[in-house]
């Protein structure tokens, strides 16, 4: 209801303001108690009478005040609030529509609070709101604004495009009039959705808030020998400031930034790095974005390959035009790394490819096949020996394909036919797309023996059919043949520039995408998915895709961003594949496009009007003591009351804390878990009591949104699967709490099991990438922590197959003559496992467990166990690398006796 | 019994609240007491007076001074100053009306003057003892002790039939006379056919006095059966001091009807200069 411009949240509440008459007539009915006086001069007062009877009845400003401090308790229990931009009429119903598309990652939380901050308005109290993501549609649902605000507050955006015709037909399917506020990416989708704002104008009144943002975005790369340059576009046409990351792996494949550079204004950022560190680059980002075109993956298309050259050692020096494998190496050398070698030592080193040239046997075939076998790529080229050699090796499985005795001789003197060109590649080649010389001329090939698999293996064929490249899989491996000597020997196709892309293709089939591409009927898998915040996560949808489909769709669920594979090529698909260019919506001239939404001075008055009301009814104590005459007793009660004001009890926990330890946890809203990680600090904390100098006092579950954490030397996080999205005051009070020397052990209570594919709890990622952890590490046999109390080997909880993580050691290496290596210069910040410590701390009030661990005795050892690593943490907490130093003592007492 | 056994027998009998009186009371008492004091006219008496002459038929033979009449030529006559032994009966009401929660109470104030008195009395050789008879008049400080402890009896209605006053005996009694004056009436009616002479001593407290009341009270007597209830107790302070000044009027008439002096106590007053004053009414002879 509304009266004027102020909004009332109860309006019948206000109907108890009808009793207030009657109230006035009570309390003006009922004087003040008067006091009992023994006094033994009664007699003389008897038939004294009061001089006015009017004035000796409860004054009339007590009577007042008393009424006041109903009105006001009355006004503020309907929840008045001032709404200055009333205008008047309220649409009944309201339908959100969100995006929700990759492109609204970067806004969120935006898109949350300014959707919570509109539907919170009074003047909507009685509106019913419905939510519609464009990019997960569903039939909507007509809600009163609470349930609307707990329904958005979990709204992430999608990986892929909104799907506006969906969209189009649930509001087709949508009855009767209602206001739109519309919350778009801000993206124009080029006419795409044309239809849904006509559908919308004629329902009501549509309404935009679109974020003021714009969508810096990674275009590709280009790469020479030692410079990377990657180019940088944005909606806007101008880059803000901006820095561009290199993340890539260290040798032992963890995670490292490579580098960061600043964005120039014309987008091109150059980095000048060695071909080795470029090939460890994994993906590009912006730093300053967190959608999904800030973010570039690269699967391996900077990967150096390398190559082997066979180097028969029988036949020594050559001259290097002589060299049978001098034009490969010419071809590979700008984007490979040659390396020569016997047998032996090529296998020792498991090159990408193992080049060999004309030879009719290879030496330790059967290790070479073993490498095939595993993954290899073995090239060879056909040529005299080959052709000399041919068919009395039926055992060679070297070959792709059966040779024929002798070769083949085209155009020579002793010939009948003219050299002959190659013919058009087949789609399914991987040399489709590829330009023929015209002048391209075989004079000589080594034949296949007929086969019914031959047709399959052939990749590229001669005009009359015959197959020059061949190739067939062995295992995880293939092997390849140049039908033609590497020479100009039999044929000019090593001078010329198709040698060089064929080669490259075999080669390096992942840059050979772009060739791949050209044939629409190449079936990609999808490997794995990056989501809207440039995430790579474990495909939901594992089917092929033709390149075709790949190419005219947009970003669907079943056709994501990621990385995909072929048969043997692995590519990657960034938004800049799908989108070249990303242009800012453009709407209507007559929509009222709102950027920011001013806040709404709607405050609610219930508070103040109570406490007002608290204020009044302390003074009435107060002026009713001094009308019945007991002065001294209402200064008394005046002093407990303003010392009551003083002391916020809310507060009393933290005026303890500091001066006490107190084990915490975290509340997760599971009533169940909460209840379980109380009765397990509860025992933790006994535990240390009993057993150590650690003295603790009761346990405090803390709200992670709103308590203080800073007075906890550490904190326990069960973490499950309705753990929601951290604030981001949540998160600053987390990582200050971090960084101020606070630990938390996180602990997922799965084993390890519900994690599935992808290394870590998804939950616990979600909530740890926000958080400035450091590298983790599982703790080592040696951690301190495995003797800050008790010397122990394992952590269990109720589980006790959980790896513990810790904080990375930053130096490794082992000292000589310590029996620890010199780990830990301070405590862990966070650990994280999986083991449900709770259950195995919980006691009841009496010291009883609550859950029961394992079977029987061995059950009990493993609590008790459980409870030492308790023990251990809040100690290694508490006293930090003490334990660490006690390895010094032996050392320090001998230098000492000297 | 000797007087030793007598003490020992009384001290026993009071009680822990009255030990700390006695001793409040015997402090008091030596400061007033100044020792024996003659009636400074010629009596039975040790002290010796004067010498007047002989008178036949006055004075019997065996009176005459031999040696002072052997230095003259008339007979002389020794006299000696008369000393006779004063008796003081004393009352202390005890009803309910007299233990108010004052500190000290109406009653405690009374009890402690009373012993006092009494034992200042004792000191100058006189006897004491209650108005009545409940500890028979007597010499020695035992006496004292034994007062005290029947003061504490609530002896109103005693008082009120209390016929065994010792003619031309003095007595105090103590009360706060906000009560019936009926039998305090009866009592100075017979005191004065007696020529029983003696002190009213009237003990009020602060509240008493001074009404200072404020806002709705109920005013009930100690004894609960009586109450009265106003709103604005302040506007009943003129009337109230008003009837207590009648009340005043009409108790001192009756004290002078009989002979009677009428002293006024509040109870948190120095109790040092009123047993000094009342000591003066009784010994220097203001009380006829």
């Amino acid at each position: 209801m509304t009266i004027g411009p102020i909004v009332f949240a109860y309006p019948y509440v206000l109907l108890a303001l009808i009793g207030l008459p009657v109230l006035w007539m009570i309390l003006r009915a009922l004087p003040p108690r008067p006091k009992i006086h023994v006094f033994a001069a009664v007699p003389l007062l008897l038939g004294l009478r009061d001089q006015d009877v009017d004035k000796n009845i409860t004054p009339l400003w007590l009577i007042l005040l008393r009424s006041l401090i109903v009105v006001l308790i009355i006004l503020g229990l309907s929840q008045p609030r001032w709404a200055a931009q009333s205008t008047g009429e309220t649409p009944d119903r309201v339908l959100i529509l969100i995006d929700g598309g990759w492109a609204q990652a970067n806004a969120e939380t935006w898109v949350k609070d300014t959707v919570a901050q509109l539907i919170s308005t009074p003047e909507y109290a009685n509106t019913r709101f419905a939510v519609l993501n464009a990019a997960k549609p569903a039939p909507v649902v007509w809600q009163p604004a609470v349930q609307t605000a707990q329904i958005l507050r979990d709204f992430m955006a999608s990986a892929h495009d909104p799907d506006w015709a969906a969209s189009l037909d649930i509001l087709q399917q949508t009855d009767g009039p209602f206001d739109v506020f519309w919350v778009p990416d801000g993206l124009d989708y080029v006419g795409a959705r044309d239809d849904l704002v006509r559908e919308l104008r004629g329902r009501g009144e549509l309404t935009i808030y679109q974020a003021d943002q714009s969508f810096p975005m990674i275009l590709g790369f280009e790469q020479s020998e030692n410079t990377l340059i990657v180019q940088v576009i944005d909606t806007t046409g101008e880059l803000g400031p901006l820095d561009l990351r290199l993340n890539g792996a260290d040798p032992a494949g963890a995670p490292i930034t490579i580098a960061t550079r600043p964005i120039p204004p014309n987008g091109r950022v150059s980095f000048d790095l060695p071909r080795e560190l470029q090939a460890r680059i994994t993906r590009f980002r912006i730093v300053q974005h967190n959608y999904v075109g800030a973010h570039y993956i690269i699967a391996d298309q900077l990967r150096r390959p390398q190559v082997g050259i066979l180097v028969d050692t029988v036949q020594g020096e050559q001259l290097d035009v002589l060299n049978p494998l001098h034009y490969v190496e010419q071809a590979i050398k700008p984007y490979g790394d040659v390396v020569r070698g016997s047998v032996d030592d090529l296998l020792l080193i498991q090159p990408d490819v193992i080049v060999a040239a004309d030879s009719a046997t290879i030496p330790r075939a059967d290790a070479v096949a073993d490498w095939v076998g595993q993954g290899g790529h073995l090239l060879r080229f056909a040529g005299p020996n080959m052709a000399q050699g041919a068919g009395q090796f039926d055992s060679d499985r070297l070959l792709p394909v059966q040779m024929r005795r002798g070769g083949r001789n085209l155009g020579g003197t002793m010939s009948w036919q003219d050299p002959k060109s190659l013919a058009d590649f087949d789609a399914s080649s991987p040399f489709y797309g590829l330009d023929i010389p015209p002048d391209l001329s075989i004079q000589a090939q080594i034949l296949a023996e007929p086969a019914p698999d031959l047709e399959e293996k052939v990749l590229a064929r001669l005009l009359d059919g015959t197959p020059l490249v061949t190739q067939s899989i062995q295992g995880s491996g293939r092997i390849s043949l140049f039908h033609v000597t590497a020479t100009p020997q039999w044929s000019n196709l090593p001078l010329t520039g198709l040698f060089v892309e064929m080669l490259q293709r075999l080669v390096r089939p992942t840059t050979a995408g772009a060739a791949i591409e050209q044939n629409p009927e190449t079936e990609w898998t999808v490997l794995q998915t990056l989501d809207a915040n440039g995430r790579l996560q474990d495909p939901q949808f594992k089917e092929a895709v033709t390149q075709r489909t790949l190419s005219q769709v947009g970003i669907t669920q079943r056709i994501p961003l990621g990385i995909f594979q072929s048969q043997n090529a692995i590519m990657t698909r960034n938004l800049a594949d799908v989108y070249a260019e990303l242009k800012p919506a453009v709407w209507p001239s007559d929509l009222s496009v709102v950027s920011e939404i001013q806040a709404t001075p709607s405050v609610n008055w219930m508070p103040f009007l109570l406490i007002a009301a608290l204020i009044l009814l302390c003074t009435d104590v107060l002026a009713s003591l001094v009308v019945s005459g007991r002065q001294a007793f209402a200064g008394f009660v005046g002093i407990l009351m303003a010392l009551g004001m003083m002391v916020d009890p809310a507060q009393a926990d933290l005026i303890r804390a500091p001066d006490e330890i107190a084990l915490a946890h975290i509340k997760t809203g599971d009533a169940r878990i909460d209840a379980l990680a109380h009765a397990a600090m509860v025992g933790l904390s006994d535990t240390l009591f009993f057993r150590t100098s650690v003295e603790p006092a009761a346990p405090v579950s803390l709200d992670i949104e709103r308590d203080p954490l800073a007075f906890y030397p550490l904190i326990y996080w069960p973490i499950i699967d309705t753990q929601p999205v951290l604030s981001e005051r949540a998160v600053s009070s987390l990582n200050a709490f971090l960084r101020s020397g606070g630990v938390i052990l996180f602990d997922t209570m799965d084993a390890d099991l519900r994690r599935g594919n992808s290394e870590q709890n998804p939950k616990l990622m979600r909530l740890l990438q926000d958080l400035d952890i450091p590298p983790l590490a599982p703790v080592a046999s040696d951690h301190v922590l495995t003797r800050a109390f008790y010397l122990l080997q394992e952590f269990p909880g109720r589980y006790r197959s959980g790896q513990l993580w810790a904080e990375a050691p930053a130096d490794t290496t082992s000292v000589e003559g310590l029996p620890f290596r010199p780990l830990n210069d301070g405590v862990s910040p966070v650990f994280i496992g999986s083991n449900d410590w709770a259950a195995a701390w919980a006691m009841d009030s009496r010291g009883e467990p609550l859950v029961p661990i394992g079977r029987g005795r061995a059950g009990e050892r493993q609590r008790e166990i459980a409870l030492r690593f308790g023990v251990n943490l809040v100690l290694h907490v508490l006293t930090g690398n003490y334990k660490s130093d006690q390895v010094h003592v032996p050392a320090l007492l001998d230098r000492l006796g000297q | 019994m000797t007087d030793l056994s007598l003490i020992a027998a009384d001290a026993s009998q009071l009680d822990a609240g009255l030990a700390p009186l006695l001793l409040q009371a015997e402090h008091l008492a030596q400061t007033v007491a100044a020792g024996e004091h003659g009636r400074r006219r010629p009596g039975v008496g040790d002290d010796f007076w004067q010498f007047r002459p002989y008178t036949a038929g006055v004075d019997t033979q065996k009176s005459i001074d031999w040696r002072r009449s052997a230095r003259a030529d008339q007979l002389y006559v020794r006299t000696f100053e008369w000393k006779t032994a004063q008796s003081l009966a004393l009352s202390v009401d005890a009803s309910v009306n007299m233990h108010d929660r004052a500190t000290p109470s109406k009653w405690e104030v009374s009890a402690v003057l009373a012993a006092a008195l009494a034992g200042a009395v004792v000191r100058a050789g006189e006897r004491v003892g209650s108005l009545d008879h409940s500890v028979p008049l007597g010499y020695g400080y035992s006496q004292v002790a034994r007062l005290i402890a029947s003061f504490s009896k609530d002896n109103d209605t005693e008082i009120a039939s209390a016929p065994k006053m010792l003619p031309k005996s003095k007595a105090v009694i103590f009360s706060d006379f906000l009560a019936n004056l009926t039998s305090t009436h009866n009592i100075l009616e017979m005191a004065h056919d007696r020529q029983v002479s003696g002190v009213l001593v009237q003990v009020l407290n602060r509240d008493e006095v001074g009404f200072a009341f404020r806002g709705p009270v109920i005013f009930a007597d100690p004894a609960g059966s009586v109450t009265h209830e106003t709103q604005g107790a302040h506007d009943l302070r003129d009337k109230y001091l008003q009837r207590l000044a009648e009340r005043f009027d009409l108790l001192d008439q009756m004290a002078a009807a009989a002979g009677w002096r009428v002293e006024r106590v509040v109870s948190d007053q120095s109790m040092f200069n009123a047993v000094t004053r009342l000591y003066g009414l009784l010994s220097h002879d203001q009380v006829a």
